[in-house]
């Protein structure tokens, strides 16, 4: 799975804002399980797509919750996720095609 | 040691770590510090061990100090993309700045070479905005962008050369100033080698950026 961290990070994003350890869950729930994502990897790839103006985020203090950052998608966050989900189909067609013809 | 010492000291370590390796304290360590104590409040309810053992594997889960580090030098902006970026945008404002006295408002009648001149500097201006646009993440411009930096390049440093050597001839002529003179009065040249080179570093190394990730 290496390579497709940015498109779950923002996938997760797509469905509303976030904090980090509400990513961290939903990915692993999401997949059952199957994605298990050391969270002290998650934080700094969740800077760099902030960086690139692809995600922005927020501290949000609710009373008599715990301090959180709270992350969404831009809009440029949400081109970025339809291109990597165009990609993404793309790829996996063609490995579908040649994978499922080595049993043909 | 409590849970929230053992947690507190995690990030201390964290933070010492990341003040070492030269990258941003915050909010990385907050939010670190954040998430463990969420992480182990849950596994000490989910599980009903005790508050230090909760906070021991919370801070398991979370990634040994080194990988967190690891990860942050990986995810972080490079020097030559921030290099390149630079050197892009003072090469485009001078280009902006030329074609601006050589066209809209010239000191002289406008001439055939003048025209060539801004011919050359548009193109430097069209490399500048592709460089630009690639390190911002524009994938539909990435093929075409490290053949016009290999372009450019060449030409730059043919053009430094050249500078070097005439400037010596002149100054060796006229009895003062070094060759080096002559690219402290004109650097766009050098500028222009110092993009190519930072640009073709900075988009090799965006290919292996993404952060570690395990399929358990």
């Amino acid at each position: 799975m290496k390579g497709h961290l940015d498109a779950l990070l923002l996938s997760s994003l797509a469905r509303g804002p976030r904090h980090g350890y509400a990513i961290n869950e939903w990915l692993e729930t999401r997949s059952d399980g199957e994605l298990k994502l050391a969270a002290g990897t998650l934080y700094p790839a969740l800077h760099r797509l902030e960086e690139d103006g692809l995600v922005r985020a927020a501290w949000q203090d609710p009373p008599g919750e715990r301090r959180r950052r709270v992350y969404s998608l831009t809009k440029k966050g949400e081109r970025a996720l339809a291109a990597q989900k165009d990609e993404w189909v793309a790829f996996s067609r063609v490995m579908n095609a040649v994978l499922g013809g080595a049993h043909g | 040691m409590d849970d929230l010492d053992l947690i507190a000291a995690y990030a201390r370590r964290l933070e010492a770590a990341l003040r070492r390796a030269g990258r941003p304290v915050q909010p990385l360590v907050d939010e670190t510090t954040a998430h463990l104590v969420e992480d182990a409040a849950r596994i000490a309810r989910a599980d009903g061990c005790s508050a230090q053992d909760a906070a021991r594997r919370a801070i398991a889960r979370f990634g040994d100090v080194p990988a967190v580090v690891a990860a942050a030098r990986k995810n972080g902006r490079a020097l030559s993309a921030s290099i390149a970026r630079v050197s892009s945008l003072v090469l485009l404002a001078c280009v902006a700045w030329w074609i601006f006295t050589a066209l809209v408002d010239p000191p002289y009648p406008l001439q055939v070479k003048d025209a060539l001149i801004v011919n050359f500097f548009a193109e430097l201006a069209f490399v500048s905005i592709l460089l630009f646009r690639a390190l911002d993440g524009r994938r539909t411009l990435r093929g075409v962008v490290g053949p016009a930096l290999v372009l450019n390049g060449a030409l730059a440093f043919a053009l430094v050369v050249v500078g070097l050597v005439s400037g010596g001839v002149v100054e060796r002529a006229s009895g003062h100033g070094t060759p080096l003179s002559s690219l402290l009065a004109d650097p766009v040249w050098a500028l222009m080698l110092v993009q190519s080179i930072a640009g073709l570093r900075a988009l090799g190394g965006t290919r292996t950026r993404d952060g570690a990730l395990v399929a358990g």
